[in-house]
């Protein structure tokens, strides 16, 4: 194997990053006093902090293995799986994301158990941690695959080692770490990429040129509709474009911990906007551009880039090729390391939060706070090497792409099904749920064992490949089969009884405006949106164990509150994100004419008396 | 060489899903939140998700006539929706 020469500065640049991100795992970890911060980094973040770490969980290092080898074998195309998520924005925006941050649902199978029952939230935590450690196990492949070409190591050495130093990181610093260091990687991977597509433009010797050496087909957006059987539009559109897509917006515990970590309703919806539309955009570009440059490279000088070049490692080639500087060299490696350990990172402490509050918590016998919190961080270890074994599995499949795919289109469809039917059918029910799970994966069984009596119905011409048949378009094959159970046996079944919608209440799209009411244990005032700007010498800290704050006669009457309204209050300078505040419920009013919070608000909120700070009245 | 099969078959059959994914969704949002209780209490985020479908199709719309005309100077069209885009998702949205 050819090994790309580097010098000692490449690594010296490569091991201050490895550094500084574990020194921000460190620093962050100051702020984890419970579970709720080590998870969810206390449910106070700004949208655009959001936004930024949810590209950075969807961007992975598999991101730019995957996409930059179609890139180079298919061109434009390339980009079509990240342009397709809005199609499902109204029913997230304004159904799931509303549902989970109002009842407070701090996972998957927490939801199946509210939703349905304690056996429909077994299967879902089984298939969630299959899903999260499978994620973890891809991305783990990807760096390694980019990474040899220059390390010339063993793949699996390189798979253990980077394990090994993210396992550590997310382990000590949790979700605050993660959505600082996630946002910084987010630009960091932006930038990077699209400076690539820059340098390899200049290498080629100009726009024109790389336009006029691309083939129509290659300039074109979508794939061919049913050919080639490993990357056609039609397959990938079922199995990316939706079953991928939902999956990752609906059931990816670790998109989900980011919805939580909003400080808002309209916070997380406002992230989830930005990130599809300015984000992604930016971020298809970022991750597929290397391969679009060295299929133009390969059409004007074979020799340079030859046809039997492996497509999983082009990132690493053609940023060699095109960087006329050891430095920037190293810093585009760093931005591909960025991108693992930002996607690796958010799921290895997702899967922590599905084993403890799946798992650990209903196991054990009311643990302590303090048991959990260190039940959090060994799972995260736990998870990681769980995930290296996964990595090992798919490095057998062939390539990244396919291997992802495959991945996806198995395990994905009886969750997204449920998850789906719960949310829109109030009449769907647990039997109904737990048949969808259980009969829906003995489906997909045979459809692997059977595909051309069962998925073929479905192939839209697609040709059949015997060693892998139809590992895309196989997902449509199992949604409609998964689907068609759920639909059946719930209209075969008699209707839940009355006390059932009772119990559904804010967990469906129909129950909707029952969430807000339940959030806040009160009916919602009407006045919420209300906001006082003030000193943060106002501030006095009094003894009281509860998370509530106190305000002043006047300053009530502004801000049209009452007591018990749920309230958001925080430090003004907007870059902070949200670091430096939190929620509380409002209390008595204030004998004097101080805001009285009290000491766990102040701990959660760490406020500085000599800067401004807001209240705003939320609910 | 003819590229139906490459460009507006994919075209049509992708933008045809959506709709009715699309479509489907916000109707039955529209219908859980009220109906016009949901337009006057949300019509700025139902314009946003609208405007969000024109674009991500104006995307996909422009990029293959580009293709097939070989004309790159369309993507200047693409690059002013998108800053359109990244001023009008900055403004105040509550």
């Amino acid at each position: 194997m050819n090994t790309i020469a580097t010098s000692e500065l490449f690594w010296v640049i490569l091991t201050f990053y490895v550094f500084f991100v574990l020194g921000a795992g460190l620093f962050f970890a100051r702020n984890n006093q419970s579970t709720e911060d080590f998870f969810f980094g206390g449910r106070r973040f700004s949208w655009w902090l959001i936004g930024m770490s949810m590209l950075a969980t969807g961007v992975g290092s598999h991101s730019f293995a995957k996409y930059a080898s179609k890139g180079f074998e298919y061109g434009f195309s390339s980009t079509m799986t990240y342009m397709n998520d809005w199609f499902f924005m109204p029913l997230l925006l304004f159904g799931w994301i509303p549902i989970i941050y109002y009842m407070q649902v701090n996972s998957i199978p927490e939801y199946f158990e509210r939703r349905f029952n304690s056996t429909v939230r077994n299967l879902s935590t089984i298939t969630m941690l299959l899903y999260l450690i499978g994620y973890i196990g891809i991305g783990l492949l990807a760096l390694g695959s980019l990474l040899q070409p220059i390390l010339g190591w063993e793949i699996n050495t390189i798979i253990i080692v980077v394990a090994v130093i993210s396992g550590i990181y997310v382990s000590l610093g949790g979700q605050t770490a993660i959505i600082f260091t996630d946002f910084l990687q987010g630009v960091i991977l932006l930038f990077a990429g699209l400076l690539i597509f820059g340098l390899g433009i200049a290498y080629i010797g100009g726009f024109d040129l790389f336009w006029s050496n691309l083939s129509t087909t290659n300039k074109l957006p979508l794939a061919d509709f049913n050919s080639p059987p490993d990357f056609n539009f039609v397959g990938i559109f079922w199995q990316d474009g939706v079953v991928g897509s939902v999956g990752f917006a609906f059931m990816n515990q670790a998109v989900i911990m980011r919805f939580l970590a909003s400080r808002s309703v309209i916070h997380a919806r406002r992230a989830t906007m930005m990130n599809v539309l300015v984000f992604l955009p930016i971020g298809t570009v970022a991750v597929s551009n290397s391969g679009w440059i060295a299929r133009a490279i390969a059409n004007i000088s074979p020799s340079v880039i030859p046809e039997t070049t492996n497509p999983n490692g082009i990132f690493t080639v053609v940023a060699s090729l095109v960087s006329n500087s050891e430095p920037i060299f190293a810093f585009l490696v760093a931005a591909v390391v960025a991108a693992l350990m930002s996607s690796l990172d958010s799921q290895i402490n997702a899967s922590a939060a599905v084993a403890v509050n799946d798992v650990y918590t209903p196991l054990s016998k009311n643990p302590s706070e303090k048991t959990r919190l260190r039940v959090s961080m060994f799972t995260s270890l736990l998870v990681t090497f769980v995930g290296i074994q996964a990595a090992f599995l798919f490095a057998q499949y062939g390539t990244i792409y396919e291997a992802h795919g495959a991945f996806h289109s198995v395990v994905t469809p009886p969750m997204v099904t449920v998850i789906f039917l719960g949310i829109f059918w109030t009449r769907f029910s647990s039997r109904a749920a737990v048949l969808t799970f259980v009969l829906g994966a003995a489906f997909i069984f045979l459809g692997i064992e059977y595909p051309q009596t069962l998925v073929q119905p479905f192939s839209h011409g697609i040709e059949y490949v015997e060693a892998k048949p139809w590992s895309y378009i196989r997902a449509l094959y199992n949604v409609v089969a998964c689907t068609s159970i759920g639909i059946l046996v719930t209209l075969l079944t008699s209707k839940p009884h009355q006390s059932h919608y009772e119990q559904i209440k804010g967990l469906t799209l129909w129950t909707i405006k029952d969430g807000p009411t339940f959030f806040k244990g009160s009916e919602v005032n009407e006045n919420a949106g209300s906001k006082i700007t003030f000193d943060g010498d106002m501030i006095k800290v009094v003894d009281d164990l509860d998370n509530k704050i106190y305000l002043p006669e006047d300053l009530m009457k502004d801000l049209g509150a009452r007591e018990g309204d749920f309230a958001y209050i925080s430090d003004t300078r907007w870059y902070l994100g949200g670091i430096k505040s939190t929620h509380a419920y409002i209390g008595k009013m204030s004998s004097s004419n101080k805001i009285e919070i009290s000491k766990n608000v102040q701990n959660h909120g760490q406020f500085d008396p000599s800067k401004k700070l807001f209240i705003e009245l939320e609910l | 060489m003819d590229l139906f099969s490459h460009s507006w078959l994919p075209f049509m059959y992708q933008y045809g899903f959506g709709i009715l994914i699309f479509g489907g969704g916000l109707y039955a949002v529209f219908k859980a939140y009220g109906g016009i209780k949901f337009w006057n209490e949300y019509s700025i985020w139902i314009k946003i998700l609208i405007w969000g479908f024109i674009y991500v199709s104006s995307i996909h719309l422009i990029m293959t006539i580009s293709a097939l005309n070989d004309s790159p100077q369309l993507y200047f069209i693409i690059l002013s929706l998108y800053l359109f885009n990244v001023f009008l998702l900055t403004r105040k949205i509550s």
